[in-house]
């Protein structure tokens, strides 16, 4: 029996930063450049492991060439992933199996997820752009969306003023 | 059928609409929720809400026209409806504003980034 969810969601052309620090202080500066630039942050998280920071932040694709004028020197090529797309599926509604069982799927069709995420209401997943269609086409065998509904595809750009 | 006022919450950003979901349920308000201007209307047609908290940038159909749509209607004009807007510094006045140069027959209007407690106090406000 497929899980309901109330809709599914794909962000087209991002880029995907990731900034990696000893200090977490670091990172917010880094992040705090780009609120000043006003570029707008689709997904950020942060990550701690074995005394080391990480920090993974998603931003429109048309962004990039002035966010890359204002991230630190230490951010490589490699730290910065393009085209991505991101996939939003709400609500978990703190479901743990709607998140296994989309986890195993994509695992299964070698889909790679660069990142992950989960809001309020929202899970998020990170992805190569050419795949969302697939990816979404893969949650729906898993997910069911409310009669009539089909995967939303934003084509919102938000500009800060 | 129950006594509970029925609210319905308009945005793109689910996060947006859980979080204010949860307050709103936590006043005794029933909530439904829709995520663009169509799937609103078609909720509204199922089951008239008392009052909407309406979004202005969102797909298919934004806040604007939604809003206008209701309120000159027959069977909708009624219902309040409290705008969340990024632009709120823009508005003069309420009930008849220009907003980014349209105009727009809200009731409220609340700026974004929402203070819930703020928001909360405008629909208690039209709702007594």
């Amino acid at each position: 029996m497929k899980l309901p969810i109330d809709g599914l969601k794909i962000y087209n052309s991002l880029a995907l930063i990731f900034l990696r620090n000893d200090l977490c202080a670091h990172i917010r500066e880094a992040f705090h450049r780009l609120a000043r630039q006003r570029i707008n942050v689709n997904m950020l998280t942060l990550t701690a492991t074995g005394g080391r920071w990480v920090g993974a932040g998603c931003i429109s694709l048309c962004d990039l060439d002035r966010a890359r004028a204002v991230l630190p020197e230490s951010v490589r090529q490699s730290d910065i992933i393009y085209p991505v797309g991101m996939l939003t599926v709400f609500p978990h509604k703190s479901r743990t199996r709607l998140f296994f069982q989309l986890i195993s799927a994509f695992y299964e069709r070698r889909l790679a997820l660069y990142a992950t995420a989960s809001a309020t209401s929202t899970l998020s997943f990170i992805m190569d752009g050419h795949r969302l269609e697939q990816a979404a086409q893969l949650v729906q065998t898993i997910a069911e969306l409310p009669s009539h509904h089909t995967p939303f595809t934003s084509r919102l750009h938000v500009r800060q003023l | 059928m129950t006594d509970k006022q029925l609210i319905l919450v308009v945005d793109d950003d689910p996060d947006l609409v859980e979080s204010i979901s949860m307050k709103l349920e936590s006043q005794n308000y029933r909530v439904d929720k829709a995520y663009d201007g169509v799937e609103a209307f078609a909720h509204i047609q199922n089951e008239k809400p008392d009052l909407v908290i309406l979004d202005v940038m969102m797909p298919r159909k934004n806040g604007y026209q939604l809003c206008d749509e209701l309120k000159k209607s027959g069977n909708y004009s009624d219902i309040v409806i409290v705008l969340l807007t990024a632009v709120a510094d823009a508005v003069a006045s309420t009930n008849y504003t220009h907003l980014d140069g349209k105009s727009t027959l809200a009731d409220d209007y609340i700026p974004k980034p929402i203070d819930l407690d703020n928001l909360m106090q405008i629909v208690h406000d039209h709702l007594e």
